[in-house]
């Protein structure tokens, strides 16, 4: 993983040890947080997911998947997605994948500092 | 004395008479698991161990396309709707996930359809979750599934099922939640039979909706970052 993304490691706290359980297998316990422009948006089952742009300081770029939960338990929970517009400014924070240049999203925060949250939404 | 013990033998008798019989349980409705379904022990053979030992969950998760692993994990879904429906004839359950509609024959194992049964929407036959019959025991429901085709009970950690593996899932009615036992048992891959318990909210909903399962495809994912794509600069 490139120097300069900005990755926190946090400590795993007992919350996401209710998450379900192809989430706690398919991502590691490690909280990483990425920048990255939105590239495409999609609202879909079993797995939602952002795709973003990241660009190094190098000028080095890698897109992310950032996976959320399913468009039937994202209704559920009144998330929605209608705010991800591709081209926007985000950084990521959420559990690292086990699959390279992959997160499950636990937070979005905005250019304007307003934050986007998915937290509690497992499957 | 004898006119006294007829007369409990006889009052015995009415007491007895006038219990009814345990009804078939209402399992008709919509339902929603609650919390997490919850196993017992496992205890799996060698060669249970060496297919669980085998499994690689980002390859070999047949959810990834879009395919039920097993009845387990299709019960074990959570956030997604189930519908139960119960006739003279049959039960048939309906599940959001994956759209799957699983029509179930109140018959003993002779009347046993030879086609798995369980499809989806658009009419693909799934082998992995068997083919089912059903009878009513007291105030459960009892299903007992033959002839599945090698899946996953828990896809999560890759404990297998094989051809051999017969399941039997007993539903009841507790209250307003619904209570499932699924028991597996298979020779070939456990020692011990394994039991899976869950249970089932109802919900206020009238239909079970649409799930449209898009296949979970990281190709084009990874292709992105491969360097022949000139991601990386």
């Amino acid at each position: 993983m490139k120097a300069s993304l900005a990755v926190f490691l946090l400590v795993f706290t007992a919350h996401y040890s209710n998450a379900h359980h192809a989430t706690v297998t398919n991502f590691t316990q490690e909280v990483i947080t990425v920048e990255g422009v939105i590239e495409q948006v999609r609202y879909q089952n079993p797995h939602s997911s952002i795709l973003i742009k990241h660009t190094a300081d190098d000028g080095s770029q890698k897109y992310w998947l950032i996976e959320t939960g399913a468009k039937t338990t994202l209704h559920r929970k009144g998330v929605h997605l209608d705010r991800l517009s591709v081209g926007l400014k985000i950084q990521a924070t959420g559990l690292k994948g086990r699959r390279e240049y992959t997160m499950f999203l636990h937070e979005i925060v905005f250019e304007d500092g307003s934050k986007f949250s998915a937290e509690g939404v497992t499957n | 004395m004898h006119q006294l013990l007829r007369i409990v033998t006889v009052g015995a008798a009415l007491i007895v008479l006038s219990i009814p019989a345990a009804a078939e349980p209402d399992l008709s409705g919509i339902w929603m698991l609650q919390g997490r379904s919850a196993e017992r022990e496992l205890v799996l053979t060698m060669e249970g161990r060496r297919i669980q030992n085998a499994y690689d969950l980002l390859s070999d998760d047949p959810s990834l396309k879009c395919v039920p692993a097993s009845i387990s994990r299709v019960w074990a879904n959570p956030n997604v709707l189930i519908g139960i429906e119960q006739s003279a004839e049959r039960v048939f359950i309906s599940y959001e996930f994956y759209d799957l509609r699983r029509d179930i024959p109140l018959s003993d194992e002779d009347s046993m359809p030879d086609m798995p049964s369980t499809q989806n929407v658009d009419g693909r036959y799934f082998k992995e979750m068997g083919s089912s019959f059903a009878r009513y025991k007291d105030d459960r429901l009892i299903i007992e599934t033959r002839n599945h085709a090698p899946g996953y009970i828990r896809t999560s950690r890759g404990v297998p099922q094989s051809e051999q593996s017969t399941a039997t899932e007993e539903l009841w009615r507790d209250g307003d939640t619904l209570k499932l036992t699924l028991t597996y048992v298979d020779e070939t891959l456990f020692e011990i039979p394994f039991i899976l318990d869950h249970t089932f909210i109802k919900t206020d909903d009238t239909e079970v909706p649409l799930y449209e399962c898009t296949d979970a495809d990281y190709d084009w994912f990874e292709n992105l970052n491969s360097p022949q794509q000139g991601s990386s600069r």
